[in-house]
């Protein structure tokens, strides 16, 4: 118990710590880096390349440093490098027109989850509750189970 | 040594082949001699297995470069550890290793029910058969490792060549992670051929009830765990040789492992209703066989070239074969469920929605609905182009925004899940388990978010934590008091007891807790700050309270490549926390070059430098991240693991029920000696 409270002491801690971090540094590099892929073939993002001198990944990231550093929006850098390449630069696909299909797919496959496993909750509610009802036993078949019942004893 | 393997290899064709046929001949005459011949005959196999791998590692060691393979990923200067690891590092290697592998394991299976499960055994056996079969034709005749090279004579003839020294190894799999890393993955790959093939066994044989799933619940298990380590090592790989400060960037090939993984898990969870209650049988199969096509479909996507992935084998030609043998099992295993359907249909009772059964249910659909959504991003740039016409990439930005609401929702769950009844949960017993555990989640949510903390998946992330946390404690705690209550002794023993006495349950809660572990590093990802500048001797940059200093750029060389460092100081608020050295090398076989990261690491936040090149006016481009929490996730990872050993433990009841029936196995014994001396 003492070494599982330090463990939530130190993670509380950490947690603090965080909660007042300072974000004057990179976020909009990594969120333009990690918006577009690199061209290189290696599958990687611009913020993940990590192939040496990278003819592809270290042009854009100087690119992306500059343009930031001049104010420009990470928006607006994103859709320029679209335009310029197409797109096979963007690390996400478009949420429109065909494109949308890879966006709205695993939705659709968890709503038809959701409700198919909503149909087998019901139908195993309903069968416990059609196995609880006690059915009323006919006169003839108590007269008969009595009658078993004495000519066994 | 070559004529060696290649006959290994054509010797396992042929008495794979007879162990197929041998097997399911054994059942249809009810001949057990045949059954049994079967079995040998794998047996062999797995022996002739480890001749060949052995006469291609003699190979790689004694660098005989007439083999395109030796002079493929050897070289001369490598390390003697490297070359062993080379057997791996290759397309048609990895293959005879994983097929290797996969002889292991059958022979161990084989040798471990010589007297049980012999109703299941001609079933397993003909499937592990059938799928060795596969993999060593297509070690032997499409991708075989012990091809010569060769040059075409004047004469028009062709003449045996061997270069002076190998391409080498790529520099980047030359770490201890990356030689221990491809085994343990392919372990967890290979190791869910067992439950499929009694799986197989189970429909085919129509024994459907609990005997398969008992057999292969530790082997479910050690695959399961394998596959975790080995994507947790592959991250952790990543993450100290690729130079990119990150662990994990939704690759095709890192998704291929995954996918099983997550499969598997839903597995894992849903077997415990079945166990316990008889319920979910279809569906458990169903499980398992997707389980083992996803691996399957793992090894297609790393070795057909389908899509393009930096841990991905060149292409090769043999992709359309894989998909037949997809294809093929699943057709096969449909069949088999449908045939099955009727004895597979079980007798469901649910007395609420709101019970265990449900939230099993729920995290089933979303550990599937996980696997869809990486399958479907996975696929998508194919289908796109092949649909659309139009090439789509899809890459971490849309795998972040599917996968985070999905996995914040599991979290939700390893939290709600064991605080449900099992058939129906009373207003009263949710009072009472929820109070505390949403009270801490509620009170970390808002005491982050009084702190500033405004990122909602970090903040979800968080509370959600220390929810689940505090459930898992509770638990045991509750668990430990009762226990001690009954039994006296001291509180730790009540909780060491406990444990052992129901080791499933309680490694279950030590390997969630892991995965709370696991999500919290994770979710430090979102406040990475990053820092680039070309430095000269004596200059130094800040980030956040860190000041990186150059001291010197040093050089030096080793057999295997020469290397260049940057010394830098690093201090945190002014105070000196240690002198790193980054490095580039540049390695003499292969001609590449590499950057080896230096970081310094804490419990809070690890400061990772790399060195990423000299400029023209000798000044040291380095590149710093401040990457916080990010230990929580290896820390995770050893929690897992030792959740997951204690979960393999046998715990007390049964190696009482165990100890009991060897005894009664005994007495009869003796009875039985008795009578015939009598």
């Amino acid at each position: 118990m003492k070494s599982l409270s330090a463990i939530a002491v130190i993670l509380l801690l950490t947690l603090s710590a965080f909660a007042q971090v300072e974000r004057a540094h990179g976020p909009e590099f990594r969120a333009a880096g990690a918006a577009l892929m690199c061209q290189c073939g290696c599958n990687q993002t611009i913020s993940s390349c990590s192939m040496e001198h990278c003819h592809s990944a270290g042009p854009i990231r100087e690119e992306i440093w500059d343009r930031i550093g001049n104010g420009e929006s990470v928006a607006g850098i994103v859709e320029e490098f679209k335009e310029r390449y197409g797109l096979v630069i963007l690390s996400a696909p478009p949420t429109t027109g065909f494109h949308l299909t890879a966006w709205i797919m695993p939705i659709i496959a968890f709503v038809f989850g959701a409700l198919v496993i909503g149909r087998v909750l019901r139908a195993w509610r309903q069968q416990t509750v059609a196995a609880a009802v006690v059915t009323p036993i006919s006169a003839a078949d108590r007269a008969r189970i009595e009658k078993e019942l004495q000519d066994l004893s | 040594m070559h004529h060696l393997g290649n006959f290994s290899l054509m010797a396992i064709v042929v008495l794979a082949s007879y162990a197929v046929v041998a097997s399911l001949l054994g059942v249809r005459r009810e001949s057990s001699r045949l059954v049994k011949s079967g079995e040998r005959a794998l047996l062999t196999c797995s022996a002739l297995s480890t001749v060949a791998c052995f006469a291609l590692v003699t190979l790689l060691l004694k660098s005989d470069f007439r083999f395109e393979y030796v002079a493929s990923y050897s070289n001369r200067d490598l390390p003697f550890f490297y070359k062993i690891s080379a057997l791996w590092a290759g397309n048609n290697g990895s293959l005879l290793f994983w097929s290797w592998l996969i002889f292991v394991f059958t022979a161990i299976t084989i040798l471990t029910n010589q007297k049980k499960n012999r109703e299941l055994m001609p079933y397993v056996v003909a499937t592990l058969g059938m799928i060795t079969l596969f993999f060593t034709y297509l070690n032997y005749w499409l991708c075989n490792p012990f091809v010569e090279l060769a040059v075409v004579t004047a004469a028009g003839g062709a003449q045996s060549w061997a270069p002076v020294d190998g391409r080498g190894l790529n520099p980047l799999l030359q770490h201890p992670l990356m030689a221990i890393h491809p085994p343990i993955l392919y372990i967890g790959y290979v190791g869910f051929v067992i439950p499929f093939a009694f799986c197989v066994a189970a429909l085919a044989s129509g024994r459907l009830g609990a005997e398969w799933i008992t057999s292969t619940r530790r082997w479910t298990l050690v695959a399961w765990f394998f596959l975790g380590t080995g994507l947790i090592l592959g991250g952790r790989w990543a993450y100290v040789e690729l130079g990119w400060g990150g662990y994990w960037a939704w690759d095709p090939v890192e998704n291929a492992a995954l996918l099983p993984w997550l499969t598997g898990t839903a597995y894992l969870h849903s077997v415990i209703i079945q166990e316990r209650k008889g319920m979910l049988k279809i569906w458990n199969v169903t499980l398992v066989v997707i389980t083992y096509l996803l691996c399957v479909f793992g090894t297609f996507l790393t070795r057909s070239g389908v899509v393009a992935s930096v841990h991905a084998f060149a292409e090769s030609e043999f992709a359309q074969i894989f998909l037949v043998f997809i294809l093929v099992a699943a057709v096969l295993c449909a069949g088999l469920i449908l045939y099955r359907l009727p004895e597979l249909k079980s007798k469901n009772e649910l007395d609420s929605i709101v019970s265990r059964e449900s939230s099993f249910l729920f995290n089933n659909l979303l550990f599937l609905i996980a696997s869809f959504a990486v399958l479907w991003g996975t696929m998508y740039p194919v289908l796109s182009e092949w649909l659309y016409d139009e090439k789509a990439t899809v890459g971490p930005a849309y795998f972040n925004k599917v996968n985070i609401p999905i996995g914040l929702a599991l979290l939700a769950l390893t939290g709600i899940g064991p605080l449900l009844a099992w058939r129906k949960s009373s207003f009263e017993s949710l009072r009472r388990n929820f109070t505390w555990p949403c009270l801490v989640g509620v009170a970390t949510f808002l005491g982050l978010l009084a702190l500033g903390m405004r990122q909602p998946a970090p903040l979800m992330t968080f509370a959600l934590s220390t929810f689940v946390t505090t459930t898992i404690v509770l638990e045991f705690h509750k668990g430990a008091r009762a226990r001690q209550t009954h039994r006296g002794g001291s509180y730790r023993s009540a909780l060491v007891d406990l444990t052992l006495v129901n080791t499933r349950r309680y490694g279950g809660y030590i390997v969630h807790f892991g995965m709370v572990l696991i999500f919290i590093g994770i979710a430090g990802l979102a406040f990475d700050t990053d820092m680039k500048a070309d430095l000269a001797t004596g200059e130094s940059i800040q980030i956040k309270s860190y000041d990186v200093k150059l001291v010197a750029l040093n050089e030096g060389r080793t057999p295997n490549y020469e290397w260049l460092s940057a010394e830098l100081e690093l201090r945190k608020n002014g105070k000196l926390v240690g002198t790193y050295e980054p490095q580039k090398h540049f390695y003499f076989a292969s001609q590449q070059p590499t950057s080896e990261v230096r970081r310094h690491a804490t419990f809070v936040e690890d400061v990772y430098l790399i060195f990423a090149s000299v400029t023209d006016d000798n000044k040291a481009t380095v590149q710093v991240y401040v990457k916080p929490l990010v230990r929580w996730v290896w820390i995770g990872g050893i929690v897992l693991f030792l959740g997951t050993v204690v979960t393999l433990v046998p715990d007390k009841r049964e190696l009482k029920l165990a100890r009991k029936a060897e005894s009664q196995k005994k007495v009869a014994t003796q009875v039985k000696k008795k009578y015939e001396v009598a």
